[in-house]
């Protein structure tokens, strides 16, 4: 009995837990879209300058971290079987150094305010050791023997290691030590292809075959993709910043890129394969996120064989395309399954008869992602432009983020309040009754 | 194994959800009602077969009454809701209200199945190891 002393599977965290990460991330999302439009476009032409350092992080931190870190606090006990220790305090306390911590970075990097990028320094690694913390204290007691198990642990700590080396840099900023800028593609690796790719990897070999009732990921690719992906971030980090061997670390970039490649091909395969036929908001960004990855990777070699292809290009296809495209998916199927879940759920323990209650299309009518999704496509052929020609199609670009910010903030706002005035009315009949 | 059969039968369960669902969207309402009909009994015969025979045998040697077969039963009472509110639009000819219900059971659905599969049904191996094809052609019995 004592190895299911862990176990609930009635672990849902309540809604909060992961919807104040979710309800956040349109606002720098937002905050992004804000400073394409109003940056001089000549600061786009140079990857170092404070307008790209801090839509970046906007970018990753303000949205990508945030939604993903919310995720994670519900798909590890949803998929693991194993809630978070102390879940409503962990998510608080997350939630509340994050936000200052990514405006405090962002304003730090942008403007170039010492205090700012020092407050960061402390108030970033909080946040996430302190979900990360939970989470792993939580994926160390699961009794899933899935593969997303491990995924999961490994993304945890290749998002550790991003954080040391981002912090490596922020002292740099402070003039601690001599900025070590090579470390900068070091951070940005760990960070985008070790946490982001292994955290999606992880939910996907589960959630794609769930939401589209698609044939299950090849046994053999989920068990060797997370081992021969870390084996390969180590090989071409080794390569290149310890080492100092070309081949080593072409070698590994080309392990990660077969590896991503692969990945993609068999989410799209499996796609075609799908039992569920009928049209998904969902399931378009899926594959507009596996043809990023594939035209990311095919971009990054092109580069390497002297095509002359913007050095950043492939890294936003990589992170706008792939990265946004299946966060935002994701995002449009959790929040009103959630809504529907924890109504249905409340209704039970008092007895009531769930009747009336909203179900997914109503907590957010399909129109709104498909919506999302059209303006989105637009939005990342403006943000590839911007390699080009910053000057022709920064503002636009900003203004669609913004606007995109501006729905995407609404839908979840709206589901929000559909379920706050059903739950109002379920505690009346439950207390009447 | 247990897990075996009853992972398969999910699938089977997926697919009938499916066909379904599909009859709904291209407005074919009388097959829709005949194979709305056969998913509904195909996932209550799965219920069945847990709650009548493979819970309660998990229980009585485990002494786990109120653990994750307990949570398991809620689960299937909250998509038995769904079934009536699916079987209301579909009586409607709504299929807005029906497509809205169809994919909140298919989330239900599949994070429960994900749930039996990993977690509960390999503890339903490992306890009822002994007796396991006896349990099965109880299961199959059930309802019939």
């Amino acid at each position: 009995m004592s190895r299911y002393a862990g176990l609930s599977l009635a672990n849902t965290p309540p809604l909060e837990v992961p919807l104040r990460f979710f309800l956040l991330a349109p606002w720098f999302l937002g905050a992004a879209g804000l400073l394409l439009l109003t940056a001089d476009p000549a600061q786009w032409l140079n990857r170092w300058t404070p307008a790209w350092l801090g839509l970046t992080h906007l970018w990753v931190l303000g949205f990508m971290l945030v939604v993903m870190l919310g995720a994670l606090q519900q798909v590890v006990p949803i998929l693991l079987g194993s809630a978070l220790p102390a879940a409503e305090r962990v998510s608080r306390w997350g939630h509340r150094l994050i936000a200052p911590g990514v405006l405090f970075l962002v304003l730090g990097l942008f403007i170039g305010c010492r205090l700012c990028l020092g407050a960061a320094a402390l108030l970033l690694p909080a946040a996430v050791l302190v979900v990360a913390i939970a989470a792993l204290v939580a994926i160390s007691r699961s009794l899933s023997e899935h593969p997303s198990r491990y995924y999961l642990a490994l993304a945890l700590l290749a998002l550790m290691v991003t954080l040391v080396l981002g912090g490596w840099l922020l002292l740099g900023h402070l003039g601690w030590w001599p900025l070590p800028r090579g470390f900068t593609d070091l951070h940005l690796t760990w960070g985008l292809l070790g946490w982001t790719v292994l955290l999606v990897t992880g939910v996907a070999w589960q959630v794609v075959p769930m939401f589209q009732i698609t044939p299950r990921y090849p046994g053999l690719l989920m068990r060797w993709f997370a081992p021969l992906f870390f084996f390969g971030l180590l090989v071409w980090s080794g390569g290149r910043w310890w080492l100092h061997r070309p081949w080593l670390e072409l070698a590994g970039q080309a392990l990660l890129s077969a590896l991503l490649i692969l990945f993609a091909l068999v989410t799209l395969w499996l796609q075609t394969r799908r039992r569920r036929r009928i049209p998904d908001a969902t399931l378009d960004f899926w594959r507009l996120a596996m043809g990023s990855l594939l035209l990311a990777n095919g971009l990054w070699w092109l580069r390497l064989a002297g095509m002359a292809i913007p050095e950043l290009l492939p890294v936003l296809v990589f992170a706008a395309g792939f990265v946004g495209s299946a966060i935002l998916g994701m995002l449009y199927k959790i929040l009103p399954f959630l809504v529907w879940l924890h109504l249905t759920s409340r209704a039970q323990a008092l007895g009531l008869v769930p009747r009336g209650l909203p179900n997914m299309n109503q907590a957010i009518p399909s129109a709104r992602p498909r919506l999302l999704f059209r303006l989105y496509l637009t939005w990342l052929l403006l943000l590839s432009g911007l390699c080009w020609w910053p000057q022709w199609v920064a503002r636009p670009a900003g203004a669609l983020l913004l606007l995109l910010a501006l729905l995407l903030g609404t839908h979840l706002l709206g589901a929000v309040r559909i379920h706050k005035s059903h739950r109002a009315r379920l505690e009346r009949e439950g207390g009447g009754g | 194994m247990i897990s075996d059969f009853l992972s398969n039968d999910h699938q089977h369960c997926d697919q009938l959800f499916a066909e379904a669902e599909q009859k709904v969207a291209s407005g074919e309402w009388e097959a829709a009602d005949e194979e709305f009909q056969r998913m509904r009994e195909a996932i209550e015969h799965h219920f069945e077969m847990e709650e009548q025979v493979f819970f309660p045998r998990f229980e009585e040697l485990t002494g786990m009454t109120m653990g994750p077969t307990q949570v398991m039963r809620q689960e299937h009472v909250q998509m038995r809701d769904l079934f009536d509110s699916m079987a209301g639009a579909l009586a409607a000819r709504d299929s807005d209200a029906y497509l809205g219900d169809s994919e909140t059971l298919l989330i239900m659905m599949q994070q429960h199945n994900a749930k039996e599969e990993q977690i509960l049904y390999p503890m339903l191996d490992a306890h009822l190891q002994g007796e396991a094809e006896a349990l099965l052609e109880r299961a199959r019995d059930v309802g019939g």
